[in-house]
Parts: C-alpha cells; structure tokens; sequence
C-alpha cells in the first residue's frame, strides 16, 4: 500500500512536470506575442491626452499623430498648441512653431522632460518597437491584474542605451497586451508607472485604447491618454515624414 | 469687359477657396501694464508707467493642400512710456494723448505647393541660423521688443523652396520693401546628425556679401553655433561674427543655456550699416547670455536671464515668472533692468532703466 501512495505521488509529480512544461511558454515566446500583437506598418491616430495636477483643473491637450516605421508626425489640434507639430525621424526629434516658423532639434539631453507639460517624456515617445532585445528578460510569476490573469516580466538593461535600467510588466495572458509596466532607475527606485485598459480589437490585434501615466519623482501627477480613432496599415506618404511637411 | 471677367475669377477663386475649407483664425489677447524707473536722466521723468494690449489674430486656409493663404497681425494700443517710444513708427496712429494704436502684420502670404516645389509671396518670418538670443544669421526677420515672448515681424519676400531630401531643402529668396532688395541662397540639411544650414546673402543697398553656416547637434550637452563672414566693397569694412552656444537640463527641471556672441567690427564705424543689418539691439563687439529656466510643474515656470555687454561691462537682466492659470490664460511678472550703455552706442538708451509689468495672455 505504501509502495502504491509512493508511486502515485511519483506520477502525479511527472504527470504536472509534463503537462505544465508542454502548456507554459517561454518568457521570449510572451515577449514575442507581445511584439507581434503590439507592432504594425502604419497608424494614424487621434489622442487625447489629460493632464492631472493635485488641485488644479485637468489640463486637456489634444493630437493626431502618423506613425510609420521609425518615423513619426505630430499635430496639435487644440486651439492653444495648434501652431505646435513634432517630427520624430528614427532618434531625432524636431519641434516646429508654426506662429514663429521655427524649427528646433530637441537635444538629448531634454528627451527625459515631459511632452508638452505631460508625464510622458519625449524619450517615452521615441522608444519603439524592439526595445526588449535590449534587456535580460526574466518571468517571474503570474498573478491577477484589474482581474486579468498575467504574466509578470522583469526585464533588466543589457546595454547602457536605454530609457529605464529595469522595467517589471504585468502582460495579459490572453491578449498578449501590457497591462502595467512599472520602470526602475539603476538604484531600483521607481520612475514611472503605465496603466493600459480599454483593450479593442483590430483585426487580429488587442490594442488597449487608454493609458495612464505616472511621474512617481512628481507628486500626485499623472497622465491620461485616450485614443479616441485609430486606423492600422493605412498607407501614409514618404514625404509626410519630411522637414518640407513640418514646416509647411 | 476685361474687369468684370477678372472679378469674376477672382470672386469664383476666393470663394472657392473658403466654401471648401474652413478658415482657421485663432490668436492671443495679451495684456500687460507696469511702471519703469530711469536713473538719473535729464529728458525723462523718473518714474513713468506703460502699458500694452495686443490683440493677435492669426488666420490659416489651405485648399487642397497645394494653396495656402496665412497671415497674422497684431493691433496693439499702446500706453505711456510704450507709446513715447513707439509712437514715431509709421504703422502708428494716435487715439489719445499718450495712448496709440500700432498694427502689425507680422505675416500675410501665400504659398503654391507643386511636387517638389514650394513658392511663398509675401510677407514670411524668415528664420536662419540656431541662436535663441543672439543670431548673427538671422537678419531678416525683426525683434518685436515690445512683446515679452520676442516674437517676430516678417518681410516682404518670394521664397522658392525645392526639397531634395527628407531633410534636405534649397531655397532662394528675394526680400525687398520696395527702397532695397536682397537676395538669398540657402541650404538646410542633416549632415552627420548635425542640422546644417549654409546661407549666402548679397544686400544690394550695402553693396555687401556675406556668407554664413550654422550647425546644431548633440554632445552630451546640446550645441550649436553659427559663423558669418561679410565682404564689403571697401575691404575696411570687411568683418565676422560668430555665434557658440550650449545648453543642458537637470533633474528634468531646470534649463541652463549660455550663448555667446563676437563681432569683429568696431560700431563706431559701421553704425549705419549695423543698423541696416541688425534686427536685434545686440550689435556691439560681443556678448554672454546666460539663461536658467526651472520649470517648476506644467503650471509654473520661472526664467532668469542675463546678457552682459562684455565690451563695457553693462548688463540686462530679465526675471520672468509664468503662472497658467486656466487652459488658455497664463499670468506672468516681468522685471527688466538694464544698466548703461547697454546697447554700446553713443547717447542710444545711454541710461540705467527697471521695469516691471504684470501681463494676461488669453488663447483663442
């Protein structure tokens, strides 16, 4: 009887060390859903972006924004920044004042600084697709977000150029999306945190249609970003990603 | 015959033009009031109070994209010791006694798009070279002192731009108001992560040639600069300015800049040809500006500005402090001192002045 217990815990344990390895994916598997799901040709898009401050009125700022590649196109459709347009070429950032007609590189060293007064820097803004090749992925365990069963990730920087030295993701199991990333400065002391909800669906893809960020060195900041349209693949022209189209 | 048909198709083209598209206007409401103190002068009285209220308005129509009519113009009344110095402009009517109305059109053109080709006529704000506060480059579009943002004042010019790259552009331009012309040939690219312009200027009146670069890139510290080289007819009067500056940021809140400026003639002896060039009171041998702006949060933001005359020593410094108060309007504290002989030309504002202004800037 004994001998019997023995042998039925040795299979229980074979049978869940099967099982469970044939059903788990690896955390380059989750990070390639995640890429997969997250990345496109080309998009066009209209932003709302709403700006808290602890006991001020909610600052509302208003873009649509072409985004194809590497390269980006931004124009602010709110009365008091309609002269303002950015034009991201690769890792160059231009901003243009249409009331001044002047054109100016945003130097690196004021990509950390919140866009147009926002908690999202400008740095957040150029960081695209294949940032994860440059960090150490590591899958730590699974656990529920706003109910949602996720994967939660920590990834820690490989190389010297990036944003954040380490950032902590909560991915939904289902739809391959981050639902919170929590991002680290080298001394482990949280920066910022992102909150995406609202997830639609395009096509095949899982897109979370609202943001919300928060500058943890700020005191009771944060951002609120609303995709209010969104189109995916659309064919955007060459020259809209051009100094002639932003001073134009 | 000929007239009617000629009003025909402008009537049938304008109303084209603004049935199809929405006219876009927009602008600010800015006004601002203080006192200014003078040290010691014998025309003046010591204290005298001034006062400006601007009303910008900025108009935009674009139809289908290949035709776009843009202008902007500013009707400001002008209050006191503003009114004392501006009021001897030719775009200047006087409403009162010590109150005068000026109108400004900053711009007013319209630019033809076809392929790689753009055409702009009339008036334009030309903008050349990198500087924030000084810019030997930038000859062509004025300085409104007047205003606390140091907008600008455009000039009546056709502009042809060819783009070559997607950032790369030619253009050719010719600036005239009708007493003196002057032409210009420019290059703007991005050359080895470095934004380059490269700019000939020929100013017919002068009789002068001038030649100039600017670049700006990224060396852990934000650069920039700018070189000019003038060749005159009388090669006395051949001189150089260069323009170094450098800018870096803390803690995502604070901004320093310093700039620093040379001109190798002697004012004394170019004054008038200065003056023709000049659109900024930066025209003696060199100066340093230092700026530190701390930018507290998205609501408050405080800038220090100091501008030494390195020639004889005088300073300006700028203290601005902006609040924004709602979506569209921002209160802002200005306080100005220049000390003497700032400008560094003989018996030209030759005195110690502080001003304070409290201004309102409404959005529309």
């Amino acid at each position: 009887m004994r001998v019997w217990v023995k042998m039925k815990k040795f299979l229980t344990f074979i049978f869940v060390f099967i099982f469970t390895d044939l059903f788990s994916i690896s955390v380059d598997e989750i990070l390639k859903r995640v890429e997969q799901n997250l990345s496109f040709n080309s998009l066009i898009m209209t932003v709302r972006m709403e700006i808290f401050s602890p006991n001020q009125p909610i600052r509302i700022k208003k873009f649509k924004a072409w985004i194809s590649d590497k390269n980006s196109y931004v124009e602010f459709l709110n009365k008091e920044d309609k002269h303002i347009r950015y034009l991201k070429l690769d890792k160059k950032m231009w901003i243009y004042d249409k009331e001044e007609n002047n054109t100016f590189l945003i130097s690196g060293h004021l990509l950390k600084q919140g866009m147009m007064g926002s908690d999202v820097s400008y740095e957040d803004i150029l960081e695209q697709e294949k940032i994860y090749e440059k960090y150490k992925p590591e899958l730590l365990k699974e656990e529920k977000f706003n109910e949602r069963d996720c994967y939660v990730v920590v990834l820690t920087a490989k190389v010297k150029q990036v944003s954040y030295f380490k950032r902590k993701m909560w991915i939904d199991k289902e739809y391959f999306v981050p639902l919170k990333e929590e991002v680290y400065s080298k001394n482990d002391k949280l920066l910022k945190v992102f909150e995406s909800s609202d997830i639609k669906f395009y096509k095949n893809k899982a897109y979370p249609t609202k943001s919300v960020i928060s500058d943890k060195l700020k005191k009771d900041t944060k951002t609120e970003i609303i995709i209010e349209e969104i189109i995916f693949d659309v064919e955007i022209p060459q020259d809209f990603f051009s100094w002639r189209h932003l001073e134009r | 015959m000929r007239f009617f048909i000629l009003v025909y198709l402008l009537t049938n083209f304008f109303s084209n033009i603004f049935t199809q598209n929405i006219l876009d206007i927009s602008g600010h409401f800015f006004n601002s009031f203080g006192v200014v103190y003078f040290d010691d002068v014998s025309f003046l009285k010591d204290t005298s109070y001034l006062g400006i209220s601007t009303l910008r308005l900025n108009f935009i129509n674009e139809f289908k994209n290949f035709i776009k009519i843009d202008g902007s113009t500013d009707f400001s009344i002008l209050y006191g010791f503003y009114s004392e110095l501006f009021s001897r402009l030719e775009n200047s009517t006087k409403l009162n006694d010590n109150v005068f109305l000026e109108v400004n059109v900053r711009k007013l053109y319209i630019m033809f798009k076809y392929s790689l080709l753009d055409i702009y006529l009339g008036r334009q704000l030309l903008k050349f070279g990198e500087g924030y506060i000084f810019s030997p480059l930038n000859q062509f579009s004025k300085i409104d002192l007047k205003d606390i943002s140091f907008s600008r004042i455009g000039s009546d010019s056709l502009r042809v731009k060819i783009q070559f790259s997607d950032t790369g552009y030619f253009e050719k331009i010719i600036i005239s108001d009708f007493k003196s012309t002057d032409y210009v040939l420019k290059l703007n690219s991005l050359v080895w992560n470095l934004d380059t312009s490269v700019v000939s200027i020929y100013h017919k009146k002068l009789n002068w040639l001038s030649f100039g670069f600017s670049l700006k890139g990224d060396l852990v510290l934000g650069i920039w600069s700018e070189v000019l080289y003038n060749f005159a007819q009388d090669i006395s009067k051949n001189f150089y300015s260069y323009l170094v500056g450098v800018d870096y940021s803390f803690l995502e809140k604070i901004l320093c800049r310093i700039e620093y400026i040379y001109n190798s003639y002697n004012i004394e002896n170019f004054l008038q040809e200065v003056m023709y060039l000049s659109n900024y009171p930066f025209i003696s041998e060199n100066y340093l500006a230092t700026q530190i702006e701390f930018i507290f949060d998205f609501f408050n933001n405080l800038t220090l500005l100091s501008i030494t005359n390195l020639t004889n020593n005088s300073n300006f410094f700028i203290f601005s402090y902006k609040r924004n108060l709602l979506q569209n309007l921002d209160l802002s504290f200005t306080l100005r001192y220049t000390t003497k002989n700032f400008f560094g030309i003989k018996d030209f504002l030759d005195f110690k002045m502080l001003t304070f202004l409290i201004g309102l800037n409404i959005k529309y």
